[in-house]
């Protein structure tokens, strides 16, 4: 067997790789985010060639053009190792620091018992340890699920685990795994281990089914249904934990429904939707657009397939909300003003930048209320060197907001509500907290609304988790399960007229 | 001043139904209702005005939305002007004994899936280029793809899946199609599927959008 030298640049590290390998088998070790899972369709796994040969066949060139690319581009999952090569890994984030530890208060002596809450989304993991007589946030961990190196979204996910047993395993496997270390870097200086009396888990059913490890081949094609939407209990020792005591309980939350799962549930408590004598709306701006809508009486919810671009996914420069990245767009007289996380040079937007982003090119007159750039030779639009805006981009968003759009307007006329008689409106999800709202109107999202019916949660998931680390709240959850109803709003007769006319940025009558 | 099929076209192209609807598009102007039925009182063919007025005007839709110029809302909305003209003239057609149409597409969305706004994009498009279209919906069994080809021998087949997990279905309904009738040509789409794909199960064409589909098929029909 042939061996070959490949080097990152820009860190210089030099791995010897056998002939044909695939360089994103190497990189996915690097943590190199692969949305389509390698099929060589969404152009995130772009690496650049600065020494040495790449074969690149027609395939791979169409898409590095498509993406508006140079011929020094290549696609990891495209490109097979056959010679010495230098490579520079992209400079947005692509290879992100998989486990960021930010601890919020010193470390305590306290022997107050206390709990960790954990929020497994798709994309990202947060776990929280919490001071259960103060319900004071001790410390907070947080980092990409690992499940992304199988796919960014969830359907790629649950196709990888059907290939074979070993596949769903180490879904399972690397799920544990990850949430046991962050739990090893909550507890690392923080508290005395013997006083954890609990770890509550809440996800989306998908996130469910992979953690307990239960078959995901119902929830992969119609008709849709979850093997159990049931809870699950298990001891410390069980999961492999052995930095928690044996017999610390570890509860995996129940399901509402085969589409909807416990971090929603979780939602609908922190918001106290449950318990409201008036109509509240909670809407996560994710990948799977769940929607929420209820008081004491009753609570209706959906899911809507909004995508990935609110997370800053399948977007040119798209990326997390991680340093560099664009959340805020000023307007000034001399052009846009970008603000970036931790005040770092522009490397990508974030869900948040990239509605101001669009926002920006409305408001100045570069693309029309369709969504198309006005000057017809216009096919992207640079903010800053290597950060830019696609027309496919904005494709991408206007199918987003169409779909939440819909969803809302749907799931209101399902329960015969009026937009004006709800009290909050909840938004979170991974940008929920620094959206714009006014932009968010100005693009034509929610604009039913007024502004003050909105309030701001960062993570409802992991606040309700928290709060059900207490036995009152969980002992709840079967009560509220109860008045949950699921409603498939996609069959809806009226979807793809609501849903085609939501895309564009203002009415067209 | 163009033509009035010329101005039948631009209607279509703009999704101009009436003077009144869309109220944004071209603003007080007349739609394909007004336009059609002038051009029909002018004399025109029926056969004259599909193809060089609302047929012209669903390509140059097409075309537009290939190249990202505009969107799926237009497409519906230029499929809605066209099919108001073609209110007008299928009275017409009905008096001459049919319309000629170059060839039947049956399409649906595959087994387990449920999506259908790319399919029925498609499906418009392929109907506004003046082929009869038999859409069997979503979720489609593969013995439906079967009995409708058998239905309509000569058709093409398309079949669209927007899930990996479904995809692996557009095989088993491109062989049992090719029992049939080793001669139909079928084409697969939608977002996971790709060339390499297509030809691994022996589909006969892939096409990332309903223009170059219509192009492939006017290329068949035409020889």
């Amino acid at each position: 067997m042939k061996y070959h030298k490949l080097t990152l640049y820009p860190d210089c590290k030099t791995i010897s790789v056998a002939h044909g390998t695939l360089l994103s088998d190497i990189l996915s070790e690097y943590n190199l985010q692969m949305p389509c899972a390698g099929r060589g369709v969404c152009g995130n796994c772009k690496v650049r060639v600065i020494k040495g040969t790449v074969a690149k066949n027609r395939r791979h060139k169409a898409v590095i053009e498509r993406k508006h690319l140079d011929d020094s581009w290549y696609l990891a999952c495209m490109s097979r190792i056959e010679d010495d090569i230098v490579i520079e890994l992209p400079s947005n984030d692509m290879l992100i620091n998989p486990g960021v530890t930010n601890p919020i208060a010193p470390c305590i002596e306290s022997r107050h018992p206390a709990g960790i809450a954990v929020d497994l989304g798709s994309t990202t993991i947060v776990a929280q340890l919490i001071d259960l007589s103060t319900q004071q946030v001790i410390a907070s961990s947080e980092g990409i699920n690992p499940q992304t190196s199988a796919g960014a979204d969830i359907i790629s996910r649950i196709a990888f685990a059907m290939k074979s047993p070993s596949n769903a395993q180490s879904l399972t496997d690397m799920t544990r795994k990850c949430i046991g270390d962050h739990i090893y870097r909550l507890l690392h200086n923080h508290i005395h281990v013997g006083n954890i009396t609990g770890v509550i888990i809440a996800g989306n059913t998908a996130m469910h089914h992979f953690f307990a490890g239960l078959n995901v081949e119902r929830l992969s094609c119609a008709p849709f249904c979850s093997l159990t939407n049931g809870s699950y209990s298990y001891s410390a020792s069980q999961l492999g934990w052995d930095m928690l005591q044996e017999s610390c309980k570890v509860e995996l939350l129940p399901n509402i429904s085969h589409f909807v799962g416990s971090d929603i549930l979780c939602g609908i408590q922190a918001c106290g939707i449950a318990d409201s004598d008036e109509w509240q709306m909670l809407i996560d701006l994710g990948t799977n657009g769940e929607i929420a809508l209820g008081c004491r009486d009753s609570i209706f919810c959906t899911s809507t397939a909004a995508g990935p671009a609110f997370e800053g996914l399948n977007i040119s420069c798209g990326m997390r909300a991680s340093a560099g990245a664009v959340y805020a767009i000023e307007h000034e007289d001399e052009g846009p003003k970008l603000l970036t996380v931790a005040g770092d040079k522009p490397r990508g937007f974030c869900g948040s930048g990239l509605i101001e982003a669009i926002e920006y090119l409305l408001s100045s007159s570069k693309i029309d209320f369709t969504g198309a750039f006005i000057d017809s030779e216009t096919e992207l639009y640079s903010f800053a060197p290597d950060v830019y805006i696609s027309i496919q981009d904005i494709r991408e968003f206007q199918l987003a907001k169409a779909a939440l759009s819909a969803g809302v307007e749907l799931l209101l006329k399902e329960a015969g509500i009026e937009p004006s008689r709800l009290k909050t409106i909840y938004l979170t999800g991974g940008m929920g907290y620094h959206i714009n709202l006014a932009k968010m109107q100005a693009l034509g999202l929610f604009k039913d609304f007024e502004i003050g019916q909105f309030c701001k949660i960062v993570n409802s998931s992991l606040s309700g988790a928290c709060a059900n680390l207490r036995h009152t709240e969980r002992n709840r959850i079967p009560e509220i399960l109860n008045r949950i109803k699921f409603c498939a709003l996609e069959s809806d007769i009226n979807f793809q007229e609501i849903f085609c006319r939501e895309m564009f940025f203002s009415s067209i009558t | 001043m163009d033509t009035i099929l010329e101005r039948i076209a631009t209607a279509v192209e703009n999704g101009k139904i009436n003077k009144n609807i869309p109220p944004r598009i071209m603003p007080g102007e007349p739609g394909t209702d007004e336009l059609t039925r002038q051009a029909l009182e002018n004399g025109i063919s029926a056969d004259d005005i599909l193809t060089n007025g609302l047929i012209l005007g669903m390509e140059r839709i097409g075309v537009k939305f290939k190249v990202n110029k505009v969107f799926v809302p237009q497409v519906l909305m230029s499929a809605k002007a066209m099919a108001m003209g073609m209110r007008h003239l299928k009275a017409k057609f009905s008096e001459s004994g049919g319309m000629k149409s170059p060839g039947t597409f049956i399409i649906g969305t595959v087994e387990g899936d449920l999506h259908d706004i790319g399919k029925n994009l498609v499906t418009m498009m392929v109907e506004g280029n003046g082929y009869k279209v038999i859409d069997l919906g979503v979720d489609v069994k593969a013995d439906r793809f079967v009995d409708a080809l058998r239905e309509n021998p000569g058709a093409f087949v398309g079949m669209s899946a927007l899930l990996t997990t479904t995809m692996p279905h557009m095989e088993t309904v491109n062989r049992m199609l090719k029992e049939v009738d080793p001669n139909v040509k079928t084409f697969v789409g939608g977002a996971p599927v790709t060339a390499d794909f297509a030809k691994q199960i022996k589909a006969d064409y892939y096409t990332d959008g309903p223009q170059e589909l219509v192009e492939i098929l006017n290329s068949l029909t035409a020889c």
